[in-house]
């Protein structure tokens, strides 16, 4: 279901970037991520009894990538002025899965399902209850992200209802779009430590040359299949 | 057998005879049958009681099986309500379902159960369904697992469950049945905050995987019924739960059952049963299970088993009673033997001999009864030899009797021959004397002929009467035999003054007799009539002869002075008489009674003193062949001219027969030689050939006899053309060398006619 998730946030981010640097160059690429060799066939190993409650990862199939620079440059701009973004439940899921903001940001949570549902978070960076309501109350049920770091979200009645806040410094990031594809846009030309994020493997760093104007490909794959 | 079959004198077996002759038992059977039915019956009880006790010990072995499938049932399901019960209790407790319960909103609830109930699934805790009930009652939110489950109907069905969980605040459970199904309930009340706020139901199907688990641990089949009917089996085959369908009809009204171990058959199949209540706890429903414990197994094995038996049986009785048989005819064989002996001594075989085969009371038996035969052998051939003794004794009686009868009377013979005796001497003399003319000569002639032949016919007579004769029988007519008896009395009974009537029945049959014996027989009754009456005026003797039935009578009766009354009893006896001693043997009247006894006839007196006496012979009708008459006897006279001239030779020593021979012969064409003697005959038969040779029996020198024993041995050809002729009649020794010849012989005196008859008849008269 994570990996179903499309990606309404990322039009937003790109918009936002445009308005901002006329020197700056765009970051594109394309995220994957790779299990081990061995694991993608049949037998073996992964199919004893030792690895049979684990769950098996597909992949190929991971969705919701996040590819940021990871160490903001010193002018870093501000956040913007309306940062209002949205997290909806519909069909008992929160969409969109992950959602990157920019520290500062506030997101807003309706409901649009026609039974209870309640949006809680116990995680260190923002720790927020907002009860039981249905789509008749949606007014004021917002959130004020202020302090970097990821946070999980849920619903209390429906354990499968998860959705990620990643909270950002930089404003240089963005979510990948279905067919895993991302586009960060007027980053100022330097040279930058990008990073991968993914919530289920573990996150990678490249180094990247910004060119002034101009865009410069970085893919990534995530995974354990390159680790030796 | 049939041996035993004995006749009443009716002819028809008597009711006692004819029971005993239907139920003839053979000895062996006697035995055989009821050692084999005693041990019939011996292997019957046994098939039958090792049957009962197996079928008892089967039947105790389900029984007890059916009630420890009933307890672990009862354990099982304690069990696995403990289990359904510690499985949902704390899930009653969950905080979301609290959080849930205290909103009110049924899509929220709706969504939240089923999500909640595929969870439960997946963590195999799995409900069939669950029902959210608020504390009025109201159904708020229910799920289902499998589209199967009416949950419409299930959730009409907990109300029990669910009022009964809210009151005590504590779960609570039951079964319910909803459409033929039947369910687990577990009912827990949700708390929050001290308050019950709902009841969480769930439902979990009794089903076939239940039921199945059942079957393994009890070992028996088990089969729910809800309302009646069978909600579910774990029978494997439709047609058993079909038939256990109608038996839980029989059941009786609302599913109440309660059967405690009962046979059933089910589609062939043999079980106990028992059928209890199934507590339906705070359920709903008439509920009920049937536990079955197939007895196939052993029952088949029983059967199988009586089968074997049953042959083992069969086949023990069979060949026991084939060595009992057996046995028992080894057994039996004396006894079979003595009784095939007795039965061949009834007979009168004498000669057989029981077999002495054991060493025992029958062998004793079988030796004894075979030394029995023995002495009985002996007795007979004795008393056979006794009989043999008596009967020539007799014999020479009789002879003796006859002659001494003849001595009576041979005077009167004498007497009697002397009247034609004169006549021929006188009429001869005349002849020879006088010169008579030839008429006269013919009259003289045929007076002395006639004078002759009457005393050829009183010798002859007195010859055949006083001859032994063997016993014989042929058709003998009594009044001929009466004819001849008071011819030979003629005499007698004239010159006593004694008048003879013949009363005779022309129309007598003939008898088969002896005639010689009959003779006899009325020769001594007119005798004793004529003693009696001697010297008496007006004496007569009445024969009668008559025949009476089938019978032939022939009565003597005489007036003479009667026989004493005391004597009446006594003139059969031997050696009674009431002559004077020296006049009669006494022995008379008693061959005579043995005679007629021997002919199958009576002789008795009736006499009254004073009055005569009466002797009645009666004698049975013998149905006789028609003797055809010889036609010898009526063929005209042969004439021996015709034929070519041949040689007669006759030897006589007597040379008046050789003389008469040779006048009668010559005659006839015959040329004839004599000879006085045999050893003349032989001198002339060497020198000539001759066609007939007739000799004479008794010559000095080389007699007949003699003579025709050398002739058989020198010229046979020539001894089969000798004819004999003999006065001496009498001779028993002539009769047996006639008959061991079969030579003919011509009895003296004999007219011209008979010797002419003799030479042409090729065949010997068969009695002279």
């Amino acid at each position: 279901m994570n990996s179903l998730a499309p990606v309404p946030a990322l039009p937003f981010v790109v918009g936002l970037c445009l308005a901002f640097s006329t020197y700056a160059g765009t970051i594109v690429g394309v995220v994957t991520a790779k299990g081990r060799a061995e694991a993608e066939q049949l037998g073996g190993k992964y199919d004893s009894r030792k690895f049979k409650f684990a769950e098996k990862v597909n992949y190929n199939e991971l969705k919701d990538f996040v590819v940021y620079v990871d160490e903001a440059p010193a002018s870093a701009p501000k956040p913007p002025e309306k940062p209002v973004q949205i997290v909806t439940q519909k069909d008992a899921t929160f969409r969109p899965h992950v959602l990157p903001v920019l520290v500062g940001t506030t997101v807003e949570w309706p409901n649009r399902d026609e039974i209870y549902h309640n949006v809680f978070s116990i995680s260190e960076a923002k720790e927020f209850d907002l009860g039981l309501y249905k789509s008749d109350d949606n007014a004021k049920k917002t959130v004020l992200f202020d302090k970097p770091g990821r946070v999980d979200i849920f619903c209390s009645i429906h354990k499968e209802m998860h959705c990620i806040v990643l909270a950002l410094e930089t404003p240089y990031f963005a979510a990948t779009d279905a067919r895993n594809r991302y586009v960060i846009t007027n980053v100022p030309a330097g040279v930058y430590k990008l990073k991968a994020w993914h919530e289920r493997v573990p996150s990678q760093v490249k180094q990247v040359t910004v060119p002034a104007d101009g865009e410069v490909r970085v893919d990534f794959t995530l995974g354990f299949a390159n680790k030796q | 057998m049939g041996k035993l079959e004995s006749i009443s004198p009716l002819g028809l077996p008597t009711s006692s005879e004819r029971l005993l002759t239907v139920m003839r038992i053979t000895f062996q059977t006697k035995i055989l049958l009821p050692v084999v039915t005693l041990l019939i019956i011996l292997m019957g009880i046994t098939t039958w009681a090792i049957g009962q006790r197996v079928t008892r010990q089967f039947e105790s072995d389900a029984q007890e099986r059916l009630a420890t499938a009933n307890k672990v049932f009862k354990r099982f399901q304690t069990i696995h309500q403990e289990n359904l019960l510690s499985r949902y209790r704390n899930l009653a407790t969950e905080p979301r379902v609290k959080a849930i319960s205290t909103l009110d909103d049924r899509p929220t609830l709706q969504k939240f159960f089923a999500d909640f109930l595929k969870d439960l699934d997946a963590q195999r805790l799995g409900a069939d369904a669950i029902i959210f009930t608020s504390l009025q009652s109201d159904i708020q939110a229910s799920s289902a697992l499998h589209p199967q489950t009416d949950l419409a109907e299930l959730a009409s069905r907990i109300s029990t469950s669910v009022k009964k969980a809210s009151e005590t605040r504590a779960p609570a459970q039951g079964i319910v049945s909803v459409r033929q199904r039947l369910y687990h309930l577990v009912s827990v009340p949700v708390e929050v905050s001290g308050h019950i706020n709902a009841v969480l139901s769930y439902a979990n199907e009794l089903g076939q995987t239940v039921a199945n688990d059942i079957r393994q641990i009890t070992g028996s089949d088990i089969a729910f019924l809800a309302d009646g009917k069978i909600a579910l089996s774990t029978l494997s085959q439709e047609a058993k739960v079909k038939a256990l369908r109608e038996e839980v009809k029989q059941l009786g009204h609302n599913g109440r059952v309660d059967t405690q171990g009962e046979r059933i058959v089910l589609a062939g199949e043999h079980f106990f049963w028992r059928a209890s209540v199934l507590d339906a706890g705070h359920g709903e429903g008439n509920l009920g299970y049937v536990l079955l414990s197939s007895y196939e197994q052993p029952y088949q094995l029983l059967r199988a088993t009586q089968n074997t038996l049953m042959w083992a049986s069969v086949c023990g009785a069979g060949l026991a009673a084939l060595v009992l048989w057996v046995l028992i005819r080894k057994v039996t064989q004396p006894i079979r033997d003595l009784r095939d002996g007795a039965e061949a001594v009834g007979r009168g075989d004498f000669s057989r001999r029981v077999p002495v085969s054991t060493n025992d009371e029958l062998g004793d038996t079988a030796r004894t009864f075979n030394q029995m035969t023995e002495n009985l052998t002996a007795s007979r051939n004795q008393l056979e030899e006794t009989v043999k003794k008596l009967q020539t004794t007799r014999a020479q009686l009789v002879q003796s009797e006859k002659l001494s009868i003849i001595g009576e009377f041979v005077a009167g013979v004498a007497h009697e021959l002397n009247n034609p005796l004169t006549g021929v001497v006188g009429y001869a003399q005349l002849l020879n004397d006088a010169e008579v003319d030839v008429a006269t000569q013919k009259t003289y002639s045929r007076r002395i002929v006639q004078s002759a032949m009457r005393c050829q016919r009183i010798v002859q007579n007195l010859l055949s009467f006083s001859r032994q004769h063997p016993p014989e029988r042929r058709p003998v007519s009594l009044n001929d035999v009466l004819e001849s008896v008071v011819d030979l009395l003629q005499y007698e009974l004239r010159t006593s003054n004694i008048d003879v009537t013949k009363n005779f029945d022309p129309a007598l049959p003939r008898v088969s007799a002896d005639s010689h014996q009959l003779q006899q027989v009325f020769l001594n009754i007119i005798n004793n009539a004529r003693h009696a009456m001697e010297g008496r005026p007006n004496a007569a003797i009445v024969i009668t002869t008559s025949k009476v039935g089938e019978k032939l009578r022939v009565a003597f009766q005489d007036n003479g002075p009667g026989i004493a009354p005391e004597n009446l009893s006594r003139i059969f006896d031997p050696f009674f008489t009431t002559k004077e001693v020296g006049k009669g043997t006494g022995l008379g009247l008693s061959l005579s009674y043995g005679i007629i006894q021997e002919h199958g006839g009576s002789i008795r007196a009736l006499s009254k003193p004073g009055e005569g006496a009466t002797f009645i012979i009666e004698l049975p009708v013998t149905p006789v062949a028609l003797e055809t008459e010889r036609p010898a006897q009526s063929a005209p006279k042969p004439s021996l001219k015709s034929a070519v001239t041949r040689r007669l030779l006759a030897i006589d020593d007597e040379e008046h027969i050789l003389q008469l021979t040779r006048e009668i012969l010559e005659a006839e064409g015959y040329r004839v030689d004599t000879a006085s003697d045999g050893e003349a005959a032989l001198k002339r038969l060497a020198q000539q050939r001759y066609d007939l040779i007739l000799c004479d029996f008794k010559m000095p020198g080389l007699g007949g006899k003699e003579f025709y024993e050398q002739m058989l041995a020198t010229d046979a050809k020539n001894a089969e053309r000798v004819i004999f002729m003999t006065g001496d009649v009498v001779n028993a020794s002539t009769d047996i060398f006639l008959k061991k010849h079969q030579k003919r012989c011509l009895a003296k005196p004999f007219s011209p006619a008979q010797l002419k008859e003799a030479l042409a008849d090729p065949q010997p008269p068969a009695q002279p």
